[in-house]
């Protein structure tokens, strides 16, 4: 096992991790920014290390500094938690060749899964069902020619996608020339790659993803699904686990799906293979696979009672899984509401400051995943995710009540939070009964949100 | 400074204490705001109604501009020759370089002065920010 690792993040999984090396007896680094000096994993941890400035470019996604700093504090591993460095392929080769352990999969598997394109096309060789879309990145006319052929709504993609951008949907064939150089750009700005392809757009599907977790000695497994249909414009807003509408059986088929995908890639990790779900068909269409630890793998640790942080670093650290497959068992419900710092009533927009008074409730299944204390900056620099809420209950209406309560009594003051959006959510009809869907936010729960467009 | 007006008279009230204490130079930082006043000759050193010359020239002196030199990377610190307070540095030259995993890179001074204090040892890790040296900026 490691001595000492360094988390290369910050905020709520920056402190996530902290506990999970403390828990595994590990000295802990953190790096961080110069305005983020004074925050709880900066200080929770054994060691830190400032390498730049606020900007994450200059900080954050600083390679050199970064690596410079665990030389110099002799960590033996870098944690990369999500976003920053978690998916950068070159990061992981700079890793390597320093002698310093990444703690996620190879650079290989990372790219493979990176390009969107060209994981679909090894999903299709394995077997992994797909949306039927074109094979390959395509011009508009081969997108015109798809859509005549499958019929509309299309979906445009990235290949080089992910977190939303680059992403739309087309309902005629006026909007796809339109829309599809507005994605091409768009993909070409955020990623440097303006490579699209087309797949069919299911109008009504969930998102259903499955935990996955690889040693390096050909285990995978996988620890159920959790449902993320809850979303705006493809951003995360409330997961639970288990989803409402899967038979064990078809728990079992996508669990096994997910594994084979990891198989696919020689995965080593914890991942999530991504889905829609057809609840009509009740077919799996494999969207992506995501080669780190997700925001939202609480749910899963409630429900499964495992630390998935805890066994990621075992199994980077050489060990086998610590579990097999039928020692998995799902045990009541969980649910995780992400509280940002935005302006649910002015379009979502950011909000920055000073927390003015902090209360995180406490009580039975009730679990905060924060980096907040009274008196916290937050800085316009860095995502907006303020607090993980997450409850858990014997059933699905056991957790919720549970939620409703804890966004009750929660308090933070100073800036404004998406929590009363939330609190508005969870007495939704239509999300009670569970009848939600990717766009459910858009065109069903409107909310707060009506200001909006 | 949530707004700029509340600044500037802020800034306006920051020039006016520099005045009356004769500071040639004054810095300010906060998490989201540094700043740098410098004054011009004709504000800083105002022409006293009965001038007493020696003691103004005293005062100047004590008061010269003192400036931190920071690490803008993470690594080794290598110190270049033999440097300790007292000793004149120029500005362009070179103090030092930060080592880090396969680049080095050199501190340079910004400013011309004397040494005042030097706060890092050949071979100690240093990070982002952290302060190096202490110059005492010459006119």
């Amino acid at each position: 096992m490691f001595k000492k690792v360094l988390i290369a993040n910050r905020g709520e999984i920056a402190l996530r991790v902290i506990r999970a090396c403390k828990e595994l007896g590990i000295e802990t680094v953190a790096i961080h920014s110069d305005v983020d000096r004074e925050t709880l994993p900066v200080l929770a941890a054994d060691e830190r290390v400032c390498v730049g400035p606020a900007p994450a470019t200059k900080s954050y996604l600083n390679m050199p500094q970064i690596l410079t700093a665990a030389k110099l504090t002799e960590a033996e591993a870098i944690h990369p938690g999500y976003g920053f460095l978690a998916e950068r392929p070159d990061f992981v080769e700079i890793c390597e060749e320093n002698g310093v352990t990444f703690i996620g999969p190879s650079a290989e598997a990372m790219k493979l899964m990176g390009d969107k394109a060209e994981a679909r096309k090894s999903m299709i060789k394995n077997k992994v069902p797909v949306m039927p879309g074109t094979d390959d990145v395509a011009d508009v006319k081969t997108a015109r020619k798809f859509g005549k052929k499958y019929g509309f709504p299309l979906m445009i993609k990235a290949a080089a996608g992910g977190g939303g951008k680059g992403m739309r949907v087309a309902h005629d064939e006026s909007e796809l020339e339109r829309l599809f150089e507005q994605a091409s750009n768009e993909a070409e700005s955020a990623f440097g790659d303006g490579r699209i392809y087309v797949e069919k757009f299911l109008a009504k599907a969930r998102h259903i993803e499955f935990q996955v977790m690889a040693d390096t000695h050909g285990n995978v497994v996988h620890f159920g699904e959790r449902d993320c249909s809850v979303q705006r414009r493809n951003q995360k807003l409330i997961e639970e686990c288990p989803s409402l509408v899967l038979s064990e059986e078809k728990r079992q088929e996508g669990g096994q799906i997910a594994v084979n995908a990891a198989k696919a890639c020689d995965y080593v990790g914890a991942g999530t293979v991504e889905f829609l779900y057809d609840e009509a068909s009740e077919e799996f269409y494999f969207l992506e696979m995501n080669t780190r630890i997700q925001v939202e793998h609480p749910v899963t640790e409630e429900v499964c009672g495992i630390d998935l942080v805890k066994e990621q670093i075992r199994v980077a650290a050489g060990l086998k899984l610590s579990v097999k497959q039928e020692d998995i068992v799902m045990r009541g419900h969980a649910i995780e509401c992400r509280i940002n710092a935005e302006k649910p009533d002015e379009g979502f927009t950011p909000s920055v400051g000073t927390i003015s008074k902090l209360h995180f409730p406490g009580g039975p299944g009730v679990r905060i995943d924060s980096y907040l204390t009274s008196g916290s900056r937050v800085q316009p620099f860095y995502d907006s995710l303020l607090a993980k809420v997450i409850t858990y209950g014997k059933d699905r209406e056991e957790a919720l009540t549970r939620m409703r309560r804890v966004l009750d009594e929660m308090i933070i003051e100073g800036i404004s939070t998406t929590a009363s959006f939330h609190r508005g959510l969870l007495d939704n009809d239509f999300f009670l009964r569970g009848d939600i869907h990717t766009t459910f936010v858009e065109t069903v729960y409107r909310g707060e949100a009506s200001t909006e467009n | 400074m949530e707004n700029t007006e509340n600044g500037l008279a802020w800034v306006e009230r920051l020039a006016q204490t520099m005045v009356q204490h004769k500071l040639h130079k004054l810095e300010f930082e906060t998490e989201n705001v540094s700043l740098t006043l410098r004054a011009s000759q004709r504000v800083a050193a105002p022409v006293p109604a009965a001038p007493a010359a020696p003691e103004t020239e005293e005062e100047d002196v004590q008061e010269a501009d003192v400036v931190l030199i920071r690490s803008k990377d993470v690594g080794l610190f290598r110190i270049v020759g033999d440097l300790e307070a007292g000793v004149e540095i120029k500005k362009g030259q070179k103090l030092g370089c930060v080592e880090a995993v396969s680049v080095e890179h050199d501190l340079v001074a910004e400013h011309t002065g004397t040494l005042v204090e030097v706060l890092v040892q050949d071979g100690d890790p240093v990070e982002y920010g952290q302060p190096l040296f202490v110059l005492s900026e010459s006119e």
